[in-house]
């Protein structure tokens, strides 16, 4: 089938501003969005600048908006996404965070939020002989967010983050639940006293727009509501 | 824009940065009022949207109440002729639409704060339900009452009876 792409272009060194891009490529309908993107790069305008590694929804790192709604581009099927446009498929670049390049953000303010909720074990009893267990219920517990692959998707979707870019956001979040509410973990206290600040958890203000964006289906503010809870009570149930 | 001469790649490794090469257009408000309707969010989105519509609303209802209730005491002349103008239809309206924003604004607070502590409600799906159903009773408390108001703000206004 024919597709049509537009594409939100700028180039640092030419351009002042971002500009649309139009395109027209061939492609099987269940062909993905990166595919077509592909196509574009390869035959048709070298310059265009994507990141992508695993082109399998596992490395997180071809997130941009396209019709209008953050999700990855190799999860896209560009017969849907044509439907969806009716008959043009819109890729931006994620908003929020600085472009440095057409669809290539810089990720670093959003690993800097994610730095920040500490987004590792802490646990300073001595290791035992072997691996620290828990039971599949404590386990069970934190399940969802530990599906996380740091896509930012969510966090550029947030009216929230948009409105100011010190907001943690959803990813960091979601990050710190998964370490939060896990019995081998001692750093909660530390967690939820970040998430508590100004910019923390309560910019929320569950607007979903994450959740529909999540490429993992993880029930972000689901997440975030238990934080806020945890904060409030002080529990982590 | 970069001059491409004082802008060699290997300066711009790591440089870039502090140069400002990159473009992001500005957080704010603005921002949020540009891309809300352009992002495609869901039901959820817009039962946002409208709770921050109602509440700036009534916040806006309420300092010009606070204001005129004062004059009052500072110029009761100009409270009287105040008083007046309201009775002009358009403030019987704007009552009206006064009385929606107000009945959306706390219905949908209820509905959050009814969801705070119970986590499980916060999934997409519930809460679409539940939105759907804080619209019908918004719509079932909202109609009879504009349309009892509607026929005053006619009656006495228009008709001038
Ligand atoms: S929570 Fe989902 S959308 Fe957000 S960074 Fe992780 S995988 Fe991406
Ligand atoms: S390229 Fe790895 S998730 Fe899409």
């Amino acid at each position: 089938m024919k597709v049509r792409l537009r594409i939100q272009r700028f180039n640092p060194e030419k351009d002042r501003k971002p500009w649309w891009g139009e395109y027209e490529v061939e492609a099987e309908p269940v062909d993905r969005v990166l595919d077509a993107l592909h196509y574009v790069k390869w035959y048709i305008d070298g310059t265009l600048t994507l990141r992508r590694s695993c082109a399998h929804g596992i490395c997180g790192s071809d997130a941009m908006r396209i019709n209008g709604r953050n999700r990855l581009a190799c999860k896209v099927l560009v017969r849907e996404a044509m439907e969806e446009g009716r008959g043009v498929i819109t890729v931006q670049p994620l908003l929020g965070l600085p472009v440095i390049k057409d669809l290539v953000v810089d990720m670093e303010p959003f690993f800097a939020n994610y730095r920040k909720v500490l987004p590792y074990l802490i646990n300073d009893d001595p290791p035992p002989e072997r691996e620290r267990l828990q039971t599949p219920e404590e386990r069970e517990r934190y399940d969802d967010t530990t599906k996380c692959i740091l896509c930012a998707a969510c966090t550029t979707s947030c009216p929230s983050f948009w409105a100011n870019r010190e907001y943690i956001g959803p990813a960091a979040i979601v990050q710190a639940h998964r370490f939060i509410f896990d019995s081998r973990d001692q750093g909660a206290t530390e967690r939820l006293r970040v998430l508590n600040e100004w910019f923390g958890v309560w910019r929320c203000r569950t607007i979903f727009n994450c959740v529909e964006a999540c490429p993992r289906g993880i029930n972000i503010t689901r997440a975030i509501e238990e934080v806020k809870l945890a904060i409030l009570t002080g529990r982590l149930a | 824009m970069a001059d491409p001469k004082k802008n060699p790649q290997k300066e711009r490794q790591g440089v870039w940065r502090a140069r400002g090469d990159f473009w992001a257009p500005s957080a704010g408000l603005g921002l949020v009022l540009r891309e809300i309707p352009r992002y495609r969010g869901r039901v959820h989105q817009w039962a946002w949207v409208a709770n921050r519509i109602a509440g700036l609303g009534t916040l806006l209802f309420l300092t010009i109440h606070i204001l005129d209730t004062s004059l009052v005491y500072f110029a009761p002349d100009l409270y009287n002729h105040t008083l007046s103008l309201y009775r002009h239809p358009l403030f019987g309206i704007g009552e009206i639409i006064l009385v929606g924003m107000v009945l959306w604004h706390g219905l949908n607070g209820l509905r959050i704060a009814a969801s705070d502590f119970r986590p499980h409600l916060w999934a997409p799906h519930h809460q679409a339900r539940m939105i759907l159903g804080t619209f019908a009773i918004f719509l079932a408390l909202y109609i009879p009452a504009a349309v009892i108001m509607g026929n005053i703000v006619l009656q006495k206004s228009i008709l001038g009876r």
